[in-house]
C-alpha cells in the first residue's frame, strides 16, 4: 500500500517543486525532472514485480501492473527526449511539471480500484493534456480547447456511467463488480463508460482531437500522451470493463467490433492523403486504436490478448515514430513532406528507428506489430466459429487497413528519408550534416529495439510476463508462428539477397540522372512521396467523402459546435442591445408569470 | 368603474412612452406619467363620494369617511417619485455627455 502511494505523492510534490524553479535555472529543472522520472520508472518496476494486492482503494493485478510499467518507461523516455527537444521553448518548468503530474496521475488511474479515485485521476489527466498542448503557444489554443471539450465531455458521460454502476451494484470498488449487461441500465452504463474510454484512446466518433493535437502540440507531448499514455489508459479501461466489470453479450461485442473496423478504415484513408507527417502519424494513432477495440470486441481470450498486446506494441512503435519525426522536425524545422527528402544519409539512426517502427506498425514480420495483429486475426476467426457474417467484414477491414498502413508508410519513408531532397532542403542540410544529439536518438533506439525484441521473442517475453497474467484464462493459438525460426529464415533470405547483390551486378550498377526525354532536368523537378496516392483522392465517391471530411462533417466537435452556435445564434439575435426591447421582454415575462400564478 | 379604466389608460400611455420612444427624455416623461397614474389609482381606491375628510375632532360623529391610508402613502410616493426623476435625469445627462445622443437605440453597449 505504501509502495503504491509513494510514487504518486512524490510526483505531485516534485511537480510543484519544479514549478517553483525560476526560469533562469533551466538546467536545474531539467535535471530534477529527469531524476524524478527515473525514480517513477523504478517505482513502476517495483510495482510490476509485486504480487497482486487488493488494498481497498488501490489494487494491483496482472492487467494494471504492466500498464504501470509501460507508463513509467514512456515517462522516462519522453523526459529524456525533452531535455534537448524542448530547448527552444521558454516556459520549460511548467512543461516538466505537467509531464511529472501526468505520470503520477496515470499510475494512479491504472492502480485505482475505487471508481471515484479513477475518475479524479482521469479528469486530472484531461487537465494536464490541456496544459501540455497549450505549451506551444497561442496557435495551439483552439486545438487545446477542442481537446479539452471532447475529453471533458466524454469524462462527464463516464461519470454518468459510473453513477449508473453505483445504482446497480451499490458498490464503489471495481473488483467487487460482476454486472450482467442484459438489463438496459447496465447496457447504458457500459456504453457511457466506453465513450469515455473511446475518447481517451481516440476511437472513431471521438478521434478528431488527435490529428490536430499531433499537428500543433510539441512532438514530445504527442508522443507522450495521445500516442502512448492515452492509448494505454483508454484501452486499459475498456479491457477492465470487458474482463472484470461486465459480462458482455453478443450485441455489445458487435458494437465494439463495428466501431473498431470503421476506425481502422476511415482513419487510415485519411492518413493516406496527408501532406504533413505529424498529421499523418496522428491519423495512424487513431487507426491503430481500431485494432485494439476490434481485438477486445472479439470477446475470446486470444482476441483480447491480441488487443492488449497491440496496445502495448502500438504505444512502443508510435512513440518511436513520433520521437523520430521530432528528430526530423528539430533538424529541418519543417513538417511538410513536400519540403523534405534524402535525409537517410544525414540522419542514419533516425532513419533506422523510423524504418523499424514503420515495419512494425504495418504488420511486417518479424516485428511486434505483426504478432499482435496476427493474434487479433486469430481472435476474429475464433469468433467466426460461432457463425455470423460480421467477423468476415471486420477481418477484411483489418487486413485491408493493415495494407493501407503499409502504403502510407512507404510514402512517409520515401518522402522524408529517400527521394530527392528539395532545393532549400539541400542548402539546409549542407549546413548541418549530422545526427541529432544523443538525448534525442537514444529513446527512439530503445523503443525500436523493443519493437524487434517483442516481435522475435513474442512468446518468451511480452506474452509470458505481460499479457497472459492480465487475462484470467490461458491462451490457445489457432495457427503457429515460430517467431525465432521465421526470423532466422528472414535473415538468411536477406543475407542471400545481399550476397547475390554483391556477387552479381555490383560492378555493373550504373547510377545516372533521371531521363525525361532529353530535356534538361530542372532544379525543382523531383519525385516527392506526396504524389503517390493522389489518384485515390480523384475517385468519384472518395473525392466527395474527402471533401466532406475536410470541412468537418464527420467531426463530432464541429457538429456539436454548429448546434451550440445555432441555438446561441437565436439568442444572440434576440439580444439586440436596445434597452426598450429588454423592457418589453421583462413585461411579457411578468405578464406570463402573473397569468401562471394568479390565475 | 370608468374612472379606473381611464386610470389604466393613463398608465398605458406612460408605458407606451417608456417602451416605444427612442428619446430618453420622452421615456422619462413616460415614467412620470406612469407614476401619476399609480398615484391616482391609489387615491381613487380610498376615495368615497360625498364623504368627508378624516379629521378627528370633539363632538363630531365620524361616518362616511374617506380612507386616509392611501393618501398618506401617495404623499410619500410623490416624494419618492421626485427623487427617482431626479436620479433618472442625472443619469440621462451623464449618458448624453458620454455618448453625445439621447437616442437609446444608438447606445448598444449591451449587444454581445
Amino acid at each position: 500500500m505504501k509502495m503504491l502511494l509513494e510514487p504518486i505523492l512524490f510526483s505531485i510534490v516534485a511537480g510543484l517543486f519544479i514549478l517553483l524553479i525560476p526560469k533562469r535555472f533551466r538546467k536545474v529543472a531539467e535535471f530534477f525532472s529527469l531524476i524524478t522520472s527515473i525514480y517513477l520508472f523504478i517505482s513502476a518496476i517495483r510495482i510490476f514485480f509485486v504480487s497482486p494486492i487488493n488494498a481497498g482503494y488501490l489494487y494491483v493485478d496482472g492487467l494494471s501492473r504492466f500498464i504501470v510499467l509501460a507508463i513509467g518507461l514512456f515517462g522516462f523516455l519522453v523526459t529524456l527526449y525533452s531535455m534537448r527537444f524542448m530547448s527552444s521553448y521558454k516556459d520549460v518548468s511548467l512543461y516538466y511539471t505537467y509531464i511529472i503530474w501526468t505520470i503520477g496521475a496515470s499510475i494512479l488511474a491504472a492502480i485505482s480500484n475505487n471508481i471515484i479515485l479513477l475518475l479524479v485521476s482521469w479528469g486530472f489527466l484531461g487537465f494536464t493534456l490541456y496544459g501540455l498542448i497549450n505549451i506551444s503557444g497561442p496557435k495551439a489554443a483552439s486545438v487545446s480547447k477542442k481537446t479539452f471539450i471532447i475529453i471533458g465531455g466524454s469524462d462527464s458521460l463516464m461519470i454518468l456511467g459510473f453513477g449508473l454502476i453505483w445504482l446497480i451494484t451499490k458498490s464503489l470498488n471495481l473488483s467487487d463488480m460482476k454486472i450482467d449487461i442484459n438489463t438496459p441500465l447496465a447496457f447504458w452504463a457500459f456504453l457511457l463508460i466506453a465513450i469515455g474510454a473511446f475518447a481517451k484512446a481516440g476511437a472513431m466518433p471521438f478521434h478528431t482531437w488527435i490529428p490536430e493535437t499531433a499537428q500543433e502540440a510539441p512532438i514530445s507531448v504527442t508522443a507522450f500522451l495521445p500516442a502512448s499514455l492515452d492509448k494505454l489508459l483508454g484501452i486499459y479501461l475498456l479491457a477492465r470493463l470487458a474482463l472484470n466489470v461486465f459480462i458482455l453479450n453478443s450485441f455489445t461485442y458487435a458494437i465494439l467490433m463495428i466501431v473498431g473496423s470503421i476506425t481502422i478504415i476511415a482513419a487510415v484513408m485519411m492518413a493516406l492523403v496527408q501532406h504533413d507527417f505529424k498529421k499523418l502519424l496522428g491519423y495512424h494513432a487513431v487507426s491503430q486504436v481500431g485494432y485494439m477495440v476490434l481485438g477486445i470486441g472479439t470477446g475470446n481470450p486470444i482476441g483480447i490478448a491480441g488487443g492488449l498486446f497491440h496496445m502495448l506494441n502500438h504505444a512502443i512503435y508510435k512513440c518511436c515514430l513520433f520521437l523520430s519525426a521530432g528528430n526530423v522536425e528539430y533538424k529541418t524545422k519543417t513538417s511538410e513532406l513536400d519540403n523534405l527528402g534524402g535525409l537517410s544519409k544525414i540522419m542514419p539512426i533516425t532513419f533506422f528507428t523510423t524504418l523499424v517502427a514503420s515495419c512494425a506498425i504495418s504488420g511486417i514480420p518479424p516485428f511486434n506489430g505483426f504478432f499482435s495483429k496476427w493474434m487479433i486475426y486469430q481472435g476474429l476467426i475464433e469468433k467466426g466459429k460461432s457463425g455470423g457474417v460480421l467477423w468476415i467484414i471486420c477481418l477484411v477491414a483489418a487486413m485491408f487497413g493493415s495494407g493501407l498502413t503499409l502504403a502510407s508508410f512507404i510514402k512517409l519513408i520515401h518522402a522524408i528519408f529517400l527521394g530527392t531532397p528539395s532545393k532549400d532542403q539541400r542548402t539546409k542540410s549542407r549546413e548541418a550534416r549530422n545526427e541529432v544529439s544523443w538525448q534525442m536518438w537514444i529513446p527512439a533506439v530503445i523503443l525500436s529495439a523493443l519493437c524487434i525484441v517483442f516481435g522475435i521473442f513474442a512468446y518468451k517475453i511480452p506474452l509470458r510476463y505481460f499479457i497472459v497474467p492480465a487475462l484470467n484464462t490461458g491462451l490457445s493459438f489457432i495457427g503457429t508462428w515460430p517467431s525465432l525460426k521465421a526470423t532466422l529464415f528472414l535473415l538468411i533470405g536477406l543475407a542471400i539477397g545481399v550476397i547475390i547483390y554483391f556477387l552479381g551486378n555490383f560492378k555493373g550498377v550504373r547510377v545516372s540522372e533521371s531521363y525525361i526525354g532529353g530535356e534538361q532536368i530542372q532544379e525543382d523537378m523531383r519525385l516527392s512521396g506526396t504524389e503517390f496516392y493522389n489518384t485515390i483522392e480523384e475517385i468519384g465517391l472518395l473525392k466527395f467523402i474527402y471533401k466532406k471530411a475536410e470541412s468537418g462533417v464527420f467531426d463530432i466537435y464541429e457538429q456539436g459546435k454548429s448546434i451550440v452556435f445555432g441555438i446561441g445564434g437565436f439568442f444572440q439575435y434576440l439580444h439586440n442591445g436596445i434597452l426598450p426591447t429588454y423592457l418589453v421582454w421583462t413585461l411579457l415575462g411578468m405578464i406570463g408569470l402573473f397569468l401562471f400564478f394568479l390565475r | 368603474m370608468i374612472l379606473y379604466f381611464l386610470c389604466l389608460m393613463l398608465f398605458c400611455v406612460g408605458l407606451y412612452g417608456v417602451l416605444r420612444k427612442r428619446n430618453i427624455v420622452k421615456m422619462i416623461i413616460g415614467l412620470g406619467i406612469m407614476e401619476y397614474a399609480m398615484n391616482l389609482f391609489f387615491v381613487l381606491i380610498g376615495y368615497r363620494f360625498h364623504g368627508r375628510a378624516p379629521i378627528d375632532a370633539k363632538d363630531q360623529n365620524i361616518f362616511n369617511m374617506v380612507d386616509p391610508l392611501p393618501q398618506a402613502l401617495v404623499l410619500t410616493s410623490i416624494v419618492i417619485g421626485l427623487a427617482i426623476t431626479a436620479l433618472v435625469i442625472s443619469i440621462a445627462i451623464r449618458i448624453y455627455e458620454k455618448y453625445g445622443t439621447f437616442d437609446i437605440t444608438k447606445i448598444k453597449r449591451l449587444k454581445g
